[in-house]
């Protein structure tokens, strides 16, 4: 009674047939890569948990120099179940970078990314942005000795763009060294800025989702009908769901992440100071970078590189011409696949 | 009929016990965001005897509350958490009147901290005082 | 049909919480897991609860949604029987 009252109320104010119709003659193809689908999803999961647990820790936190080692000890070892979302938090962060990466592999792989989606590959890649300015942001907060160094070296990348990049540097600091006023700038750009600038971007992405309905691989084939969005994928998202709760769940609990010494400026390095294991090609590139290629240095060599290989990938829809007449593009398949290899033999090489 | 209803069943089932599985989540928040206890009992010198001459007060903080310490015309030290049993002002002591006043909605209370005008329902806690090599030492718990 | 399941799900829950595992319920002894003392004296050495209690704790997260996984598999189930049936053209 109540139940259909509220329905029929809800019904003459709001679109409900029009959501409904669209759910339910929208498909998602069947097919054997069809388990890829779900990493878009995932990302979306990840991100919903880091919300949640992040307004929780910004109860406990305080970005401040002499606060914020001792807040997240405080977090830890007095609040109850504090150890827990902060483990949490961490977690999930990292899972759902790996989520995300392999999410734009899914589409890279499958070519989703032709028309008419380009709008979809190139929000998805501002999304890849905003998600690694969180984890860069996120990683200083504790202000431990490893996340001081590895944000010293982080923000001093860029001074090497020309023109701009001091000033850069500046302002990522706020100021010439890292100290109280990087870890202000780093909070508001990690609880205000980045969520908000997040939830725009993913709301974009998943309507445009919406809106296009999910792309047919050019070459595999289908297996078997189509599966309704609603609710037969739906469930099978939520499915996925339920098994990345237990295992973030599990990992949170039987491995609670720690914390580093606090941060000193007066201390020398330490041994092992390393960005996480997403920033680690970059870094570990710098590295092996010779420090002078003819004339240039070779952080400006990187830095140009990168910038113009971020241009190349940001407008790759249009750059794929093969992809538009849905053939396979075996050049882009293959320099594709030859980053994402040195990716990971360089990650490799630095853990070992 | 028969199959519409396994459906129905089957769903019930599913949002139920969804909401059983929230259970143990929210109770974690809910015990996350709880504020800690207040701590036990903390004694403190909170001030010198000098500060508080006869006929004065003075209003110090204490473990984060706001405690009120008086000296009588006669000399008599006393101490009292000086939130006011009302909305929790914080009162103060009054010279001329030889009282404590709220200046919120003007409950006024006699230097035993007994409320005697004004919406305030209780007398003001009296706190333990002791004088320690001219220190004013106060307990609150 | 409905009063039963109600009744079902309630007695599912209080048997879950009568399952000695809730964190309200385990004691918490603490075991150091990484010791250091700061300067300015300040105490920095964090801590986390036992093996045992965070086993408890686990189960006590993951029972729940196990069971709320192996309930949408059997729906995923459900209503993949039909999937397949003519009665839509696709
Ligand atoms: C916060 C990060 C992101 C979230 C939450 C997200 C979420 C999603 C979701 C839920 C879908 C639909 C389901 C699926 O196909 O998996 C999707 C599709 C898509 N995403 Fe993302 N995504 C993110 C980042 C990216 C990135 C970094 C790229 C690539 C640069 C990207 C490109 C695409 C494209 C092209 C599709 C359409 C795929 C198709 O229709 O077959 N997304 N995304
Ligand atoms: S709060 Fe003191 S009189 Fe109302």
């Amino acid at each position: 009674m109540i139940q259909k009252y509220f329905k029929n109320w809800c019904g003459e104010r709001l679109p409900l047939d029009t959501i409904r119709n669209h759910f339910k003659n929208k498909f998602v193809p069947r097919h054997r890569h069809t388990i890829w689908y779900y990493l878009g999803g995932l990302t979306v999961f990840f991100f919903v948990i880091q919300l949640l647990t992040g307004v929780l820790l910004m109860i406990y936190y305080k970005p401040t120099m002499e606060g914020a080692h001792q807040s997240v000890v405080y977090i830890i070892n007095e609040v109850p179940f504090g150890w827990l979302i902060r483990s949490i938090h961490s977690w999930a962060a990292n899972l759902m970078i790996a989520t995300l990466l392999l999410h734009l592999m899914r589409v890279f792989y499958l070519q989703a990314y032709r028309p008419p989606r380009e709008l979809m590959w190139m929000s998805g890649f501002i999304l890849l942005f905003l998600i690694l300015g969180f984890g860069f942001t996120g990683y200083l907060l504790p202000w431990d000795d490893i996340a001081f160094y590895a944000t010293q070296i982080g923000t001093e990348v860029p001074k090497s763009i020309p023109l701009v990049g001091p000033t850069l540097v500046a302002l990522l600091r706020g100021g010439e060294d890292i100290g109280e006023a990087t870890i202000t700038r780093m909070y508001t750009l990690h609880v205000f800025v980045l969520p908000i600038a997040t939830l725009l971007f993913v709301g974009i992405h998943l309507f445009l989702s919406q809106y296009y309905g999910a792309s047919k691989p050019i070459t595999t084939r289908p297996k078997g009908k189509d599966i309704p969005f609603y609710p037969n994928f739906v469930l099978r998202d939520l499915r996925t769901w339920c098994i990345a709760l237990i295992l973030l769940i599990g990992v949170a609990i039987l491995m609670p992440w720690g914390l580093g010494e606090e941060a000193d400026i007066l201390r020398p390095a330490p041994e092992g100071v390393k960005p996480e294991w997403y920033f680690i090609p970059m870094y570990q590139t710098l590295n092996i970078l010779p420090a002078r290629i003819l004339i240039f240095d070779g952080e400006t060599i990187l830095n140009s590189v990168l910038m113009i290989g971020g241009f190349v990938v940001f407008l790759l829809p249009f750059l794929d011409r093969k992809a538009k007449q849905r053939e396979r593009n075996k050049f882009i398949l293959t320099a594709g696949t030859l980053v994402i290899l040195y990716c990971i033999v360089i990650t490799v090489s630095a853990y070992i | 009929m028969e199959k519409n209803n396994r459906r129905k069943i089957l769903n019930l089932i599913i949002w139920g016990w969804a909401g059983v599985t929230s259970i143990p989540f929210l109770s974690t928040v809910f015990r996350f965001t709880s504020p800690p206890k207040r701590e036990g009992p903390i004694t403190a010198a909170v001030s010198t005897t000098e500060e508080v001459p006869p006929n004065s007060g003075k209003t110090v903080s204490l473990g984060n509350r706001p405690v009120l310490l008086i000296t009588t015309p006669e000399g008599e030290r006393r101490a009292f958490l000086a939130n006011c049993t009302h909305l929790g002002c914080v009162v103060r002591y009054r010279e001329e009147e030889n009282d404590i006043y709220c200046a919120c909605h003007h409950s006024v209370f006699d230097i035993e901290g007994k409320n005697m005008s004004g919406p305030a329902p209780r007398p003001l806690p009296q706190l333990p005082i002791e004088i320690e090599n001219d220190n004013i030492v106060v307990t609150v718990s | 049909m409905y009063a039963k399941m109600i009744f079902t799900i309630f007695v599912g829950t209080s048997l879950l919480f009568s399952l000695d595992t809730g964190p309200n319920t385990v004691v918490c002894d603490l075991v150091v897991m990484q010791v250091q003392a700061g300067q300015n004296n300040i105490e920095t050495k964090i801590e986390f609860p036992s093996f045992e209690y965070r086993i408890n704790l686990l189960l006590y997260f993951v029972f729940p949604v196990l069971i709320l996984l192996i309930l949408l598999i059997l729906k995923i189930r459900q209503l993949d029987l039909h999937l397949d049936d003519d009665s839509r053209t696709n």
